[in-house]
């Protein structure tokens, strides 16, 4: 038997949302969506933070998420929205809930917003990432490089999609804004940015098979260490941060 | 050691959950190697989110990481794709903690919760490049340890370990880090150490003891070969919950485990009697925490774990004498943060229907009844103390108030049963549904109730007053099975059961001898793994790891045996005599109940006398009585 107390049927009003930019790395980069959120609603009840409750009998700290990341990659720019009861002031609120984040979790930056700021799901279109190719690294920069070349010269670069209605062919090429390669890293490194969120969406584990098939690599001979390294949503035709 | 990270990265990716096999919890303790005399390594022998919602796990990690001169950390059975992987890419077993390989441990214990498991202690043991056999391991191999309730019966698994615990282990496993600090310090044989260790109360050395055969199978002797072993091994246990150690700041994983909650244990032992209950028998007596003190554990639990839901844990919860008082009290302080209480193993009475509706309020999740058996005749066999009565009144008063969904736990093969005990499930089952009908039309729900009838197949348990008694044949318990599936159709009426071969070999397992653990590595050695995992339970190769030893298993599990036997673990005392089970044993077949000694008189089970302990059941707030 499992229960709760007094059914709050009307969720608490927040006077403000506490926007949160926040690392998922180390270990924390194997957690699923899921996982990601229970453990930031668990750190946030640790930190005593003064968040609204949703209503319903099973009632849960307000907070609203960044698209998911997918598990086992790493991200230095994950946003996190959680609906407070009353403002805070951002460096002993963020020093507070660092504390009771565990390893791998670290608040980058955070703003005040006001209680009706668009959901980030809503804004967030656009998000770039790093590839860092372990392995047989000491492969040569001209591999990668052409590799690149050959991928932004496609017209279009169908991955499968599996979904619950079936399988799904996508044309990703549109999706994907820019790749570059960092030829004085080590491991060598490919950035990328492309499109991310409910109105298109590349996936960086396609983009990193993308660049292996390219590279015609084995899939196990290259490891590949994926980091979202930012969000974004775009105002007036440039990147900028979801403040 | 520490393993090689690269490459584990490099194979997490492709492992289901990785999660798992990457520590980094909230709460988890991390120590240098350098700093401490003695590292010990807790070994589960599940899944992570199995071991993790394992209490007795997190207290002995508390109670040993407190020290500084020790560091303790855990390790998991990995599940198949992940131990594939290691096993190719030569990664051993290692501490989620450190990731430092079990083998850098001076100390490996196993918490062994059900039979089905010991096959994963050998992959475990395997995988960490440790000899599976304790006569095989070398002077500076780890010591291989052992506790959990399967220890009752610590035959089975005997060959495989150096040690093990009976019984509690808070105050035990100290002592042996004690024993174990000196020995390491005067560089003596190893021999030497498990002599020592033979001397601290609670500890079994299996290489002490010999035991000698009839040609039927049957025990001849049980005999000590070393001065320092005792006969018979007598368990530990803590005197006074509220005295020893608790941990407040629990580990919190990751990810979703299988109790995924808060979790404050507030009594210890129950003293119902239920004669084919080993923890009944085997956790005695009762010993409740003070509720201040648990209502102060609560506190500092919640505040250092940020869990929403905390589980007042027992093996009855409506039977702590002050569950009301701390519940109400929790719900009172927390609930404004959307913090939830929760009461396992619920009693099937009135009582526990309003006692979860106050803790419960709004929110209906069904509801759990284990009247056990189908008939008053066989409910007295196992002094079962429910009526009937009891459980159509609960049932009024649970619909009545709302729930409409309930389960009933029923067991077959118990001793005795008759087709007249499997008519009675059924009958029980229909009547809490037209029950159900009736209640919620009366309280103008609109939704059909619906009644779950989930059983199980009896265990022949050691400790139990049906030690003795055989599992009923396969054949036999697939033919109840069909009886109710038969039966228990309709609308509303749910049923699910047990596999019987798993049964059967748990039934094998449990009343083994020492002579199984060659049956145990043969079975390993065919891939048996995850044994109480349906997907992964291999019924043919056990069967043919039993015909390799050249062991009948029949004679384990189906075979009954005389009171005047030797039993395989006639050595091991959990402080209940053996007088009591037979005099429980033989009221059981006259249907004679013996009632519960925290509310009527003692029963003289033993267990006060032979280990200088009594009930303590706390009357009011932070008093007690003990007697």
């Amino acid at each position: 038997m499992s229960a709760t107390g007094a059914p709050l049927h009307d969720y608490e009003k927040p006077a403000c949302a506490w926007r949160i930019q926040m690392t998922k790395t180390g270990p924390t980069k194997y957690m699923s969506h899921l996982d990601f959120i229970r453990t930031v609603e668990r750190s946030a009840r640790r930190a005593k933070l003064p968040f609204t409750l949703s209503a319903g009998f099973n009632p849960r700290p307000r907070m609203s998420f960044s698209p998911a990341l997918p598990v086992g990659v790493s991200s230095c720019s994950e946003f996190v929205d959680i609906l407070l009861k009353e403002s805070v002031d951002v460096d002993p609120a963020s020093e507070r809930l660092n504390e009771s984040f565990p390893d791998g979790m670290r608040i980058v930056s955070s703003r005040i917003l006001p209680p009706d700021t668009p959901a980030l799901s809503v804004i967030i279109q656009v998000a770039s990432y790093r590839l860092d190719l372990h392995g047989k690294a000491e492969m040569c920069k001209d591999t990668v490089l052409t590799a690149v070349d050959a991928i932004l010269a496609r017209d279009s670069i169908e991955v499968t999609r599996v979904t619950p209605k079936g399988i799904r062919r996508v044309d990703i090429r549109p999706l994907i804004y820019e790749i570059c390669v960092d030829t004085h890293s080590s491991p060598i490194s490919i950035h990328a940015i492309c499109a991310s969120g409910s109105k298109g969406n590349v996936r960086p584990f396609d983009l990193a098979e993308v660049i292996l098939e390219s590279m015609r690599v084995e899939n196990d001979s290259v490891l590949m260490d994926i980091t979202r390294e930012g969000l974004y949503k775009s105002c007036c035709g440039k990147l900028c941060l979801p403040w | 050691m520490e393993i090689d990270s690269g490459l584990l990265e490099r194979i997490l990716m492709n492992v289901e959950k990785p999660i798992r096999y990457v520590g980094g919890e909230w709460n988890a303790t991390r120590k240098s190697h350098d700093d401490v005399d003695v590292k010990v390594l807790l070994a589960f022998p599940d899944t992570y989110e199995i071991g993790m919602s394992h209490l007795g796990l997190r207290i002995l990690y508390h109670v040993l990481n407190k020290r500084d001169d020790v560091v303790c950390e855990r390790t998991f059975m990995p599940w198949t794709d992940m131990y594939d992987s290691m096993m190719n890419s030569g990664i051993p077993l290692y501490a989620l903690e450190s990731r430092h390989c079990a083998r850098d441990f001076d100390i490996l214990g196993f918490s062994l919760q059900y039979e089905l498991s010991y096959t994963n202690v050998l992959a475990m043991l395997d995988l960490a490049g440790i000899p599976m056999l304790s006569a095989k391991r070398g002077e500076d191999e780890p010591l291989v340890i052992a506790g959990g309730p399967c220890v009752y019966n610590p035959e089975p698994i005997a060959d495989f370990m150096d040690a093990i615990l009976i019984g509690e282990g808070e105050e035990a496993i100290e002592e042996i880090v004690d024993v174990y600090k000196d020995w390491k310090a005067s560089h003596l044989p190893r021999l030497e150490l498990l002599q020592r260790l033979a001397c601290v109360p609670g500890v079994y050395v299996p290489s002490f003891y010999k035991v000698s055969y009839f040609a039927n199978g049957k025990i001849k002797e049980i005999k000590p070969t070393n001065p320092a072993a005792p006969y018979p091994v007598k368990k530990r246990v803590v005197r006074d919950l509220n005295q020893v150690e608790y941990p407040d700041k629990l580990v919190v994983p990751l990810t979703e485990i299988v109790h995924d909650r808060a979790v404050l244990e507030v009594f210890r032992g129950c003293t119902r009697g239920c004669r084919f209950c080993q923890a009944g028998m085997v956790y005695r007596p009762v010993r409740e925490r003070r509720p201040d003190e648990a209502l102060e554990l609560a506190e500092s639990i919640l505040k250092h774990t940020g869990y929403d839901e905390i589980s007042l844990m027992s093996l009855s919860s409506a039977d702590y004498s002050h569950v009301r008082e701390v519940a109400g009290e929790l719900l009172a302080k927390h609930n404004d943060q959307g913090v939830s209480v929760s009461l396992p193993s619920l009693r099937v009475d009135s009582f526990s229907v309003d006692l979860a509706k106050e803790v419960q309020k709004g929110r209906r999740t069904g509801l759990t009844f284990a009247p056990e058996a189908g008939t008053q005749r066989l409910r007295n066999v196992i002094n079962k103390g429910v009526t009937y009565e009891d459980l159509i009144k609960a049932a009024t008063s649970a619909f009545s108030e709302g729930w409409h969904s309930l389960k009933l736990y029923f067991m077959i093969g118990l001793p005795t049963e008759t087709e007249d005990d499997l008519k009675g499930i059924v009958d029980m089952a229909k009547e809490t549904l037209s029950c159900g009908r009736r209640e919620l039309r009366r309280a103008g729900i609109k939704k059909a109730p619906e009644v779950t009838v989930s059983v199980s197949s009896f265990v022949p348990k050691a400790h139990t007053p049906f030690q003795w008694q055989p599992q009923m044949p396969r054949e036999e318990l697939l033919a109840r099975q069909a009886y109710l599936k038969k039966h228990l159709r309709g609308k509303g009426l749910r049923l699910t059961w047990h596999d019987v071969d798993k049964s059967f070999l748990e039934a094998v397992l449990s009343r083994g001898s020492r002579r199984l653990g060659q049956v145990i590595e043969a079975a390993y050695r065919k891939g048996c793994k995850f044994c109480a995992w349906d997907s992964e339970f291999r019924f043919d190769k056990w069967m043919d790891a039993f015909e390799s030893a050249n062991i009948s298993p029949g004679f384990y599990g189906n075979t009954k045996w005389e009171c005047s036997d030797i039993l395989p673990w006639d050595h091991i005392s959990c402080g209940v005599s053996k007088e009591f089970l037979i005099q429980e044993a033989e009221r059981a077949l006259r249907g004679v109940l013996t009632p519960d000694c925290r509310f009527g008189r003692c029963s003289d089970c033993g267990v006060c006398s032979d280990l200088e302990v009594s009930p303590r059941v706390m009357s009011g707030v932070g008093k007690e009585t003990s007697e």
